[in-house]
């Protein structure tokens, strides 16, 4: 453990360094027009970098640490206990309580929802290989290229005059 | 640097940033219908149980045996495939190999006494019999990622005869090892926790997958990335890159119950597969039975798996070919970098190739 303190503390005097001593001198050497902005985002980003260090070195440490790892592993069985319980409460509860006011259950929804899909398989496959074969019309009459229609009994009709007829 | 615009941009990095985490909650993280569109064409072979195969063909073949990629089961396995330039699909095809990648389905709540056993011996076992079929081969290829490659290790024990070559890829292997800061807390969850989990949800739901991830790395994720957007805002591809990659970030899946207890309780909290003590079925699992050829890829710079708990595998395993290659890169650079594209998958193609021969 306290070869982990120092590296945190390696990474904390990283920062101290970049934060207080880099950055404030790039940023006065700015003020006083001796050095540039590159400079100053230099030393910013670099504080920022040791930062980002830091905050992981500390975090790793944390999650090292024998108490956290023991209060989440407690903390997370109590709160899975607790859902556990509220889950069976709730399924005895409304188990009973829904048939009585008339409401579906969850699992007859998903009884339904079951039924539903395998209709829709079933009525997939039975559409899947029918193909409707176009009766031919019964009209009666042959149609010429040049629009006569030839009815059985010899007579002929142009399309215009029956357009005249209906009119 | 002036101030007020930097903020600005960071807080409205960080907002998005917030959005995109609540979206992800609301719609429960990650599903084949969220994934963005593929990079690289593929063709669907098999589907079946919890397994979605799909084929991949390179524009010329110049090894015999196909590559069967096994990918983890706790985010969507878009990350191989992320851009034309950054795919590792793409690297392979480009190599000649002929590739069929794992995309397992989210378990739903039927599944939640799915374990190791149903996703080794049937899930897997089919991609693979479905590859045989396809291939007309005897062997395939096995590269697993992460948590692929433990099934993909476990698979080799089970079926020795199956498997021509083995890559584990940054694989959770010794899990005694203590070396990530988050194993304090691993440690700390009682049993009674795991099995809780269990009871409550079914499955272990995705968003406490999700925050296992983000707890792995709480400051990165809680401002560090977003300052890191700003810095890069002008660098090509950077920002388009970092959607992509927040995107697959909030592309959880949950974890079939029994899987995650076998997980905690066995692997990581017990360490049953190093001491000899794992079992599938009721049957313990021998890594001596492996006696296949077997490349061990670790990422030195490795935060999710630690090096460490990669690096003893050949050890344990019955192959006389066997070696730990090891790459300067992260766990997710292993598959996305542009150090990785151009230096670590040639390689991994070259060891394959080499052991590559027509007697199939």
């Amino acid at each position: 453990m306290s070869g982990k303190q120092s590296q945190v503390m390696g990474e904390l005097s990283k920062f101290m360094q970049a934060f207080w001593v880099e950055l404030p001198a790039a940023a006065a050497n700015k003020i006083l027009g001796k050095g540039d902005e590159h400079a100053l985002d230099k030393a910013g980003w670099k504080a920022y970098d040791a930062f980002v260090s830091l905050a992981n070195e500390a975090t790793n440490q944390l999650y090292q640490d024998k108490t956290v790892g023991s209060v989440t592993g407690q903390a997370m069985e109590t709160a899975l206990r607790v859902q556990h319980i509220g889950n069976a409460l709730t399924s005895a509860f409304f188990g009973n309580l829904w048939p009585s006011i008339g409401l579906p259950t969850a699992s007859e929804f998903a009884s339904l929802r079951t039924e539903i899909a395998a209709v829709r398989a079933e009525l997939a496959d039975a559409l899947a290989p029918v193909e409707i074969e176009e009766e031919p019309v019964e009209r009666g009459y042959t149609l010429t290229d040049d629009g006569v229609r030839i009815f059985a009994d010899g007579r002929g009709l142009k399309e215009e005059d029956d357009d005249d007829a209906a009119a | 640097m002036t101030t007020m615009p930097l903020l600005n941009d960071i807080a409205g990095y960080w907002f998005d940033g917030a959005m995109r985490t609540l979206e992800a909650f609301g719609r429960g993280y990650g599903s084949p219908e969220t994934d963005p569109p593929a990079v690289t064409p593929y063709e669907i072979i098999y589907k079946s149980g919890k397994v979605s195969l799909r084929h991949y063909t390179p524009s010329e073949r110049l090894h015999k045996t196909p590559i069967l990629f096994v990918y983890a089961l706790v985010k969507r396995p878009y990350i191989l495939d992320l851009q034309a330039d950054k795919s590792v699909v793409r690297n392979l095809l480009q190599q000649g190999f002929e590739v069929y990648l794992i995309d397992w389905l989210p378990p739903t709540s039927d599944d939640k006494n799915l374990g190791f056993d149903g996703y080794v011996n049937e899930e897997l076992a089919n991609a693979v019999r479905a590859v045989q079929i396809r291939e007309d081969v005897e062997q395939v290829d096995l590269i697993g990622y992460c948590f692929g490659a433990l099934l993909s290790l476990l698979y080799t024990a089970s079926h020795p005869e199956n498997v021509k070559n083995l890559v584990t890829l940054t694989i959770p292997f010794d899990l005694g090892v203590r070396e990530l800061p988050i194993s304090n807390l691993v440690d700390a969850m009682s049993d009674a926790s795991v099995d809780l989990i269990t009871k409550v949800y079914g499955n272990c739901p995705a968003w406490m997958v999700n925050a296992n991830f983000l707890s792995m790395a709480p400051v990165h994720h809680a401002f560090d990335k977003f300052v890191g957007l700003y810095r890069n805002a002008e660098r090509d591809g950077y920002a388009e890159m970092f959607d992509l990659f927040e995107r697959w970030m909030m592309s959880d899946v949950a974890l079939a119950g029994e899987t995650f207890r076998e997980l905690v309780l066995q692997l990581s909290k017990r360490n049953a597969l190093v001491k000899g003590e794992f079992k599938l079925g009721g049957k313990k699992i021998y890594l001596k039975r492996i006696t296949c050829p077997l490349l061990n890829v670790v990422a030195e710079k490795d935060d999710v798996v630690h090096p460490q708990s990669s690096m003893p595998l050949p050890d344990y395993v019955g192959s006389s070919d066997k070696r730990n290659l090891t790459f300067p890169v992260g766990h997710l650079g292993a598959v996305v970098s542009a150090g990785a594209m151009t230096k670590l998958w040639p390689q991994i193609g070259a060891w394959l190739a080499a052991r590559d021969n027509n007697d199939n």
